[in-house]
This record gives structure tokens, sequence and C-alpha cells, in this order.
């Protein structure tokens, strides 16, 4: 127990002084100052609520941040050999130790989430500038947390690829295809894209493999003795990854997989006025599994949103001033449409009980039109959103897709309730 | 361990890939004090120097440092070792103090008391306390050397090699450094590898000497004035006399004088009517013993 405590106080000491490494760089501060102001912008946009500010602010993390995160890996696992302190290193009685590199690679993330934490404040400023929704903190709780394994994972290739190469080129090499994998559109997208906030137990997988292999390498030419149980620690956790990333492959929608059967069938359904509504379960914010038997008897409301298309987002606002002004009358549903199921939590919260949020899921990330693969959405024939039906109390499409424009879905809104 | 410390060093032989040899099965006692590693560039000091702080891995013969095997037991001897390699450098957005923070947490200190203490005795050491809150990024070289000596002391270590440490300096801060090393030496085995003889001169208690990786000499430098003594002169020459004088004798230093030129020689016999005897130098034996060297290579080729 005694050399646990030790041990965790040689990594604190370590990750703190290789966190001030990486924030006293230029890097860090130009980075930082480009990210809050972006987020500030965003947030002090028109119609911006602090959930979709944070979601913008998540995904310039995923992708921007991504990229630099590979780089700062790179620049941190070749720091000794750039500095020409690498000797001083290894001579020293814990210079090979693998918690070194480990404690160096938490130093290294918490600098990069430092970065996240800076834009996220800057979200916070914004709303209380426009008059938002600043104090919900859960949402930007939910936004870093989305953030560390991407980040991570990212940090990490860059980290263990200059280690094995001993060269921060690999680092840069790994940076472009980090790029490149988004844009890429049919290349492996359930499993290297950004998706990997979603699927973050295989990330982190990944993540820690990487570092454990790093951590195998470090002082290698000195080292004697095999390490076998760090090996064998690494190979276990990359196993784990693979073993993740297999099986989420054979359970995604994506054109390049098997289709899951009852997202297939859902898809496949037909949506005309007049007709009765196609059905669906789709999950909620908790995961809660939910269908339009749900609501049976019940005039609903069915609204397709995406974060992806911010014009969209507040639909959510009118839906929850309508399910206030027809509390027993009206059921309003609304429908994220989106690669992630994480996405639907923040904006669930701040839309509050009234409005019921569910999660229709996008597989086309590279298409940036989530909706056009989306099971609900496909068999709405939905091609843009947001797309509003209006569904009677015997499941009827009454009428739909009803327009957003402010007064005009009011008023849609009054005549369906008042009519019946 | 009992007594002082000592380094045992037994036919210890150094290949590198490619064929280079650097050490040729190199036997040497180094016991507590300073000791002085001379060579010219590539005589096999550094590599020495690597083999010693467990950096190198030896291609064969055996080293105990304080009666640890240095193959079997590195991590031990790394316990007790402070190391400044000819080439280093320190991450320059820290500043001194959480430079050698960081480096006492590579010590293993992890207490944080501890750890402070430490760093505070190593900055008083190496001079360095009123710069201790400066980025190291803004230090010069001089004090980047004082600080590398200052990371070395973290561990109060029995064994500190120091490799080359006044090379590139100003003569003040040479002249620091030594006063540095002197005040260390005690109990502790220094050993202190350089090419400029006047750092082991003013500072050592044992030399050897490498060359091409085999040992010329071993022991107290008066070991290695002695032979030199009642062979050493001094002649005053005019400037156009030197090519004949070098002709002649073997010289080891030229310094100009008021009158002009100020030659010292090795030679058994002075014929020169300006020359007289000197009191032998550690420059002269130096060269001296590196003539000898050359001669009995030229021998053998022969």
């Amino acid at each position: 127990m005694r050399t646990s405590w030790s041990d965790l106080r040689f990594a604190a000491g370590l990750a703190r002084r290789e966190f001030q490494l990486g924030v006293r760089g230029p890097a860090f501060w130009g980075l930082s100052a480009v990210g809050a102001l972006h987020a500030l912008w965003r947030a002090t946009a028109a119609d911006t609520t602090a959930a979709l500010a944070c979601y913008q602010v998540v995904q310039a993390a995923l992708i921007g941040l991504g990229v630099v995160a590979v780089l700062f890996g790179g620049a941190a696992a070749s720091r000794d050999l750039q500095d020409r302190s690498l000797e001083l290193v290894l001579a020293k009685p814990a210079g090979t130790r693998p918690l070194l590199v480990f404690s160096r690679f938490l130093g290294l993330w918490f600098s990069l989430l430092a970065i996240v934490i800076l834009a996220l404040v800057a979200v916070l400023l914004g709303q209380l500038i426009s008059g938002g929704t600043p104090w919900q903190f859960a949402i930007y709780g939910h936004a870093l947390a989305r953030c560390l394994v991407p980040l991570g994972l990212a940090a990490a290739i860059g980290f263990a690829l200059t280690t094995i190469f001993v060269s921060p080129l690999a680092a840069a090499l790994a940076a472009v295809y980090w790029v490149a994998v988004p844009l890429a559109r049919e290349h492996l997208p359930s499993v290297f894209d950004v998706t990997v906030a979603q699927h973050w137990p295989m990330g982190a997988c990944f993540a820690a493999a990487l570092i454990a292999f790093s951590s195998h390498q470090h002082g290698r030419s000195i080292v004697t003795g095999a390490r076998r149980g760090l090996a064998r620690f690494t190979a276990a956790l990359f196993a784990g990854g693979v073993y993740l990333a297999i099986a989420l492959n054979a359970a995604g929608t994506d054109a390049l997989t098997e289709p899951d059967p009852v997202l297939s069938a859902i898809s496949h359904q037909t949506a005309e006025r007049g007709t009765r509504a196609p059905g669906f379960w789709l999950p909620e914010a908790r995961g809660r599994l939910v269908g339009l038997d749900d609501y049976a008897g019940r005039r609903v409301l069915f609204a397709f949103w995406g974060p992806t298309d911010p014009a969209s987002v507040p639909v959510i606002g009118a839906l929850k001033t309508l399910a206030a002004s027809y509390r027993d009358r009206l059921t309003c549903v609304a429908v994220c449409v989106d690669r992630d199921s994480a996405t639907l939590s923040p904006f669930a919260r701040e839309a509050g009980p009234e409005v019921i949020m569910l999660w229709d899921r996008g597989t086309h990330f590279a298409s940036g039109q989530p909706w056009l693969s989306s099971p609900a959405a496909t068999a709405y024939a939905v091609e843009q959103v947001p797309s509003i039906f209006l569904l009677d109390r015997d499941r009827t499409i009454v009428q739909g897709p009803v327009s957003a424009e402010p007064g005009v879905l009011e008023a849609a809104v009054a005549r369906f309730v008042g009519e019946r | 361990m009992n007594g002082p410390m000592t380094i045992e060093i037994r036919g210890l032989r150094k290949v590198y890939p490619g064929g280079v040899v650097a050490l040729q099965g190199l036997n040497l006692t180094i016991p507590a004090g300073i000791f002085g590693l001379l060579g010219p560039n590539g005589s096999g000091k550094t590599t020495l120097m690597r083999i010693l702080a467990t950096l190198l891995e030896p291609t064969a013969g055996d080293v105990t440092i304080g009666g640890l095997d240095l193959r079997r037991e590195k991590s031990a001897v790394r316990e007790l070792l402070g190391y400044m390699p000819q080439e280093f450098g320190f991450y320059p957005n820290l500043t001194a103090y959480e430079t050698l923070d960081y480096f006492s947490l590579l010590c293993r200190v992890n207490d944080p008391q501890e750890r402070k203490g430490r760093i505070e005795r190593a900055l008083v050491r190496a001079n360095l306390e009123d710069v201790a809150g400066r980025k190291v990024g803004t230090f010069s070289g001089g004090m980047k050397q004082r600080l590398g000596i200052a990371q070395a002391l973290l561990n109060e270590p029995e064994l500190v090699i120091v490799d080359e440490p006044t090379s590139g300096l100003d003569p003040e801060e040479r002249i620091r450094l030594r006063n540095l090393l002197a005040e260390l030496a005690g109990e502790r085995i220094i050993i202190l590898s350089t090419h400029i003889v006047s750092d082991v001169a003013s500072t050592a208690d044992r030399l050897a000497i490498l060359h091409r990786g085999v040992l010329l000499f071993a022991g107290p430098a008066e070991d290695l004035l002695t032979p030199l003594r009642g062979k050493t002169w001094i002649v005053d020459i005019a400037d156009e006399e030197l090519t004949r004088v070098r002709e002649d004798y073997f010289v080891t230093g030229i310094f100009r004088s008021a009158t002009g030129l100020q030659v010292r020689a090795v030679e058994e016999e002075m014929k020169h009517p300006r020359g007289y005897l000197a009191e032998p130098t550690l420059d002269d034996a130096y060269v001296w013993a590196m003539k000898q060297k050359a001669t009995a290579d030229a021998d053998l080729l022969v």
C-alpha cells in the first residue's frame, strides 16, 4: 500500500510538471485563444443555446483539436530528444520506469483538456452575454466528458508513433490521417472517425494499449529484462479494443456493414398524409426505448431536428413552449438525428421534461446530412431538418411536414388541437 | 557499503555496431576523490562515462561500483549515481526549481518536503538560488552547466560523473565550475572527463589518460610528472628560431613573452644557450604521454 501511495505521488508530480510544459508553450495559448474566440462567437449567435454551443465546441475539439492532440503527443514523446535531456532522464533511478511514460501522458492529456475547458468557459460567458442558459453546468460537464477519450486517443496515437519510430514525423503523418478519415467517407467510418466519443470504451482500450506500449518501449536501449507483464497488459488492452471495434462494426448500420434488422424494418415504412404513421422504437436520453404506442390515444407533434444543422435547433424551444401551452392536449416529441447518441443528453436537459427527446441514429457522417440515412427519418421521408409532423389520436398523419417558421407552426398546432 | 567508494574496471571492452572499437580491454581502479579522465576527442572517454552511467552496455569485461555489478544491478547503481553528460539540455519552459523538482521525482524522492530540501541544497551548491524562479530557456551556458551539476547532486550521490563540464564556458564560469567540483569531493568519487588538461590539473587527485581506447596512464598526477623532472625545459627564443627548435626538441608548449617566444620542451639534454630547467606541468606530461604513444604506434607499424 505504501508503494502505491508513493507511486501515486510520483505520477502526480510528473504529470503536474508535464502539464506545465504543455500549457507554457505559445501553441497552447494560440490554440486556446482561437478555441475560446470561436466558442464565444458561437455562444453569442442568435438562437443558440448552451447545449448547441457546447456541441459545436465538442465537434471542433474532436476534429481540429484531435489533429493538434496527435501533434502534441508527438512533441511530448520526442521532448527528451529535442531538448537533449534523454540521458539525464535515463540515468536517474526512476528514469526507465513505465510509470514515467504514463505520468507524462497524463500531463499532456490534461493540457489538451485545458484548451477545451477554456472554450467551454467562453461558451458560459457567451451565454451570460446573450442571456441564454448559462447555469446548466451538467451540459458543460457533458461536453468535457465527450472530449476525454477522443483527445486521449489522438494524443496516444501521436505519442506512441513517435516513441516507436523515434521521430515526430510519425505523429505528423498520423495527424494527416486524423484529418483524412472524416473526409474520406467510406473508409471504416464507424470505427476510426470522430465517433470515438460515442464508442469511448473502444477508444479508451486503444489509447491505454498505445500508452502501455510506449511505456514498454521507453528506454528500450538500456533496459534489461523482457517486461513481460507490461507486454501482456498491452496485448490484452489491444485485444479488448479490437474486440469492441469488431462488435461495434457488427452492430453498426453503415453501408459497409450488416444492417440492424429492426432499424432496417423501421426505415422501410412509408409515411403519407392521412395514413397511419410509421412506427418506431427509438432510445430517449437515458437509453430507454420509446415507441409511438407509448402515446396511444394522444395527439403527437413529432419534430425531427439535428445539431449538424444548427438552424433546426430552435424548434426545441418552440416545442417546449407548445408543450407548456397544450399540456394535456398535445405530446411534443423531438427526434434528434445524429450519429452519436450522447449528443441527445444536454439538449434533453435544456428542453426539460415537457419535451420528449429521442435519438434517431444517422450514419453517414461524411454526407453531413445524417437524416438521409436515419431509420425513422427515412421512414418519414425527411429531406431537411427541422421536419415536423402532426399525428392524431389514432396515429394518423394529419399534417406534415409543417413549417417551423415562428407563427406558422403555432397557428398550425392551434388549428390541429382546436379542431379536435 | 563499508568504507569509501571504489570502482573496479576489469577487461572493459566496447565495440560499436559497425566495428569501431571504443575501448580495448580497459583495467582501472578508481578510488574516492576527484578522478580526472584525460584524452583527445575520440579517445573513448565518453564511451567509458556512458558505460559507468548505465547508459551503454559494454561488449565485454566487468565493472563493479561500490561492490555492485554494473551489468546486473543497474538500478542500484543509478541510486548512487549523479551524471552530467557531455551534451545535454533541459526543458526550456520550466524554471530551475521546477526542473530540479522534475529530476528529484526521477530520483524517487516522492515526499514533497524532502524534495524541497534537496532542491534547495542543490541550488545553493550550484550557486543558482537567486535564479531558481527563472525559466531555464533564459540561462547562459555556464548557468546550464551548473544546473547540470545541481541535477546530478539531487540524490546525494556517492558517484558523480561529469563529462566535459567546462567545454564552451568562459574562463570565469570554468573556474567557478572547477571550484564547485573541488568542494564536492570527499568520500564520494567524482569522475571528471575532459580534454582540457588545466581542468584536471587544478582539481583531480588522480587521473587517467585514454588514447584510442587504451589506457596510457593511471595514477596520481605526481606519478605522471616524476619522469619529467629534470627533463622539462623552458627556452627563450626569437620568433625566427621556432622552426629549428621544433626540429631539435620535443616541444610541449609555446607562449609569447616580452622578448619573443618562450618554448617549453621535454628532452634529456638541452643544448640551447637560453634553455633552463623548469618544473613539469600536467600539460607537459600529457603532451609527452601522447607523443610516447604515437612513437610506439609508429614503431609497431614499422
